[in-house]
């Protein structure tokens, strides 16, 4: 019971209310060279192949 | 002597790398930050540690290896794990990440019970300590056709270096080297590709000067292959399909080493969406990849599917095929890292710290992380030496970890699920799977016929309906709930 005991204890603390609104982004300023990059990544990969096949 | 381009270029990314890892090494305070990066990890690393973890040996090497041997129908492969990190992204990742969790095993204790966490542990430990060996192996193989050395050796060799490069900062540093590695992944494949198609299916003599799969098919006919079963999108046939569908979608929402990073992620939004961006790059990887391991044999480049890929780089313009080496390499560097890095999270965190040793602090937890990525790394790093056939048993991997994901859905989703069923759908999946797959006592593949992806998710699924219907709730099962008590009694 010990064991429970404990995880109980770190369960509460970790789920503790923590969230603040700007936390909660989907994306914050160093993601923005992520979108550059991922519709770069994804163009380039669907044109190489149709124009491959 | 004279060191072929592509090794050079091999070489000096590889030395990046390990600058990038370097780097990493500076953010590492404590086991927080070894494990979860902090939980700070932004939609960029969340996205491409995701995609760059899941494009490893099995999505390159392992797919060129079997469209080597059985045509592209590999490609759906990549549909299934698209499919399957889509799942886990829409269904699973917010919950996980709200329960603040490290490990999935962590996870079905708060769904269940103790013995059920246990059994978790056991069964991730066991799959991914041989998921490690696989993509080792596969490592190995890609040094080895770029080399010329002895693939056991390469494959050792690789399987230390791994080993050695994940000791400096865990989750930061395969975090930190994902987004070089999806650049590298995501052009120096695709480009790889294209040359291979435009430039080099072209000058084979049997293509008829003709490029792209039209003038793959003539070169296939013309060495004595049925070209139009090899370029079927259903050359695997309806049994292997299903299979891959079933081991993506019911694979991957319990997969430790590529959901890891969701758990790292700083919200539960990020965790949520990541998955489903990742899944959209990883899409055509088998089709770039399968068509080289095709090339691969109708121009005769080797005899050995598992240097397909290789063999074609090393064979075409030295820049391109550098380059797409530096990709594949990444894509081997970023799974091996996230498989072992997840294997010795849940044997640090479940089966030592929680498990064995619940006093163990932050500082010797850290300690501990590290002592584990050294056993499962160079344990792993000898049993690569053995050559396991890569997407075969990686398959058995996706498999009986699939036992694992019903139990979390069941968990999540039916009222009825009880700590018992859960606790057995693992026990008969790991040991229905294995006996299975490994033929013990019998060959039962020869009287059912069926996957084994199909075969652990039916007797995990079965297990777990008949064992929740037929369970009482008692006051023993009572004592050992979790603190969220989900159940009502």
């Amino acid at each position: 019971m010990k064991k429970i005991d404990n995880w109980k204890s770190e369960f509460e603390e970790l789920t503790a209310a923590e969230l603040k609104e700007e936390y909660m982004q989907l994306f914050d300023h160093a993601d923005k060279p992520f979108l550059t990059l991922y519709l770069f990544i994804f163009i380039l990969g669907i044109f190489l192949t149709i124009i491959s096949i | 002597m004279i060191i072929p381009t592509q090794i050079i270029i091999l070489i000096a990314y590889f030395i990046f790398i390990i600058f990038l890892g370097i780097l990493a090494m500076k953010k590492v305070k404590g086991s927080d930050d070894l494990l979860v990066a902090g939980r700070n990890l932004g939609m960029m690393y969340v996205s491409v540690s995701i995609a760059a973890e899941y494009m490893g040996g099995l999505g390159t090497i392992g797919t060129a290896e079997v469209a080597f041997n059985q045509g592209m129908g590999v490609i759906w492969y990549h549909i299934a794990s698209a499919c399957g990190l889509i799942f886990f992204g829409l269904g699973f990742a917010h919950y996980y990440r709200k329960y603040n969790v490290i490990t999935v095993p962590e996870y079905l204790y708060f769904l269940y019970d103790i013995k059920t966490w246990k059994a978790a542990s056991i069964l991730n430990v066991f799959a991914y300590w041989l998921f490690t060996i696989i993509q080792m192996t596969a490592m190995g193989s890609l040094v080895a056709s770029v080399t010329g050395f002895d693939l056991r050796w390469s494959a050792l060799i690789c399987g230390i270096g791994m080993t050695i490069y994940l000791l400096a900062a865990g989750m930061w540093s395969v975090a930190f080297t994902s987004v070089a590695f999806m650049i590298t992944i995501g052009t120096g494949i695709p480009l790889a590709f294209w040359w291979v198609m435009k430039h080099e299916i072209p000058l084979l003599a049997a293509s008829g000067g003709i490029s792209g799969f039209a003038g793959l098919a003539n070169a296939l006919t013309s060495v004595g292959l049925n070209a139009e079963h090899l370029m079927s999108p259903y050359s695997l046939g309806g049994m292997v399909i299903l299979g891959y569908f079933l081991g993506g979608v019911l694979g991957i929402p319990a997969a430790q080493a590529t959901i890891n990073f969701s758990f790292g992620a700083r919200n539960w939004k990020v965790a949520r969406l990541a998955p489903v961006l990742a899944a959209i790059l990883i899409l055509p990887l088998s089709i770039w990849t399968g068509s080289m391991g095709l090339f691969a044999r109708a121009a005769d480049l080797t005899t050995n599917p598992k240097l397909a890929l290789g063999a074609t780089l090393m064979n075409i313009n030295p820049i391109i095929g550098g380059i797409g080496i530096a990709g594949i390499f990444a894509a081997l560097v970023s799974t091996v890292a996230g498989i072992l890095f997840g294997c010795a999270s849940i044997m640090s965190k479940d089966v030592w710290q929680r498990w064995l040793h619940p006093g163990t602090d932050d500082k010797y937890l850290a300690k501990w992380t590290r002592l584990w990525i050294f056993i499962i790394g160079v344990s792993s790093a000898l049993g690569a030496m053995s050559l396991p056939k890569i997407l075969h048993q990686a398959y058995f991997v996706y498999s009986i970890r699939s036992a694992l994901m019903i139990a979390v859905a069941f968990g999540l989703w039916w009222k009825a699920a009880h700590p018992n069923a859960a606790y057995w759908s693992m026990v008969v999946a790991l040991i229905g799977g294995t006996m299975y797959q490994f033929s013990i006592p019998i060959n039962f593949k020869a009287y059912f016929h069926l996957h084994i992806a199909v075969w652990c998710g039916l007797l995990s699924f079965i297990t777990f309906i008949i064992i929740s219907l037929f369970s009482k709730w008692t006051a023993q099962t009572a004592s050992e709930l979790p603190p969220t008590i989900h159940k009502s009694i």
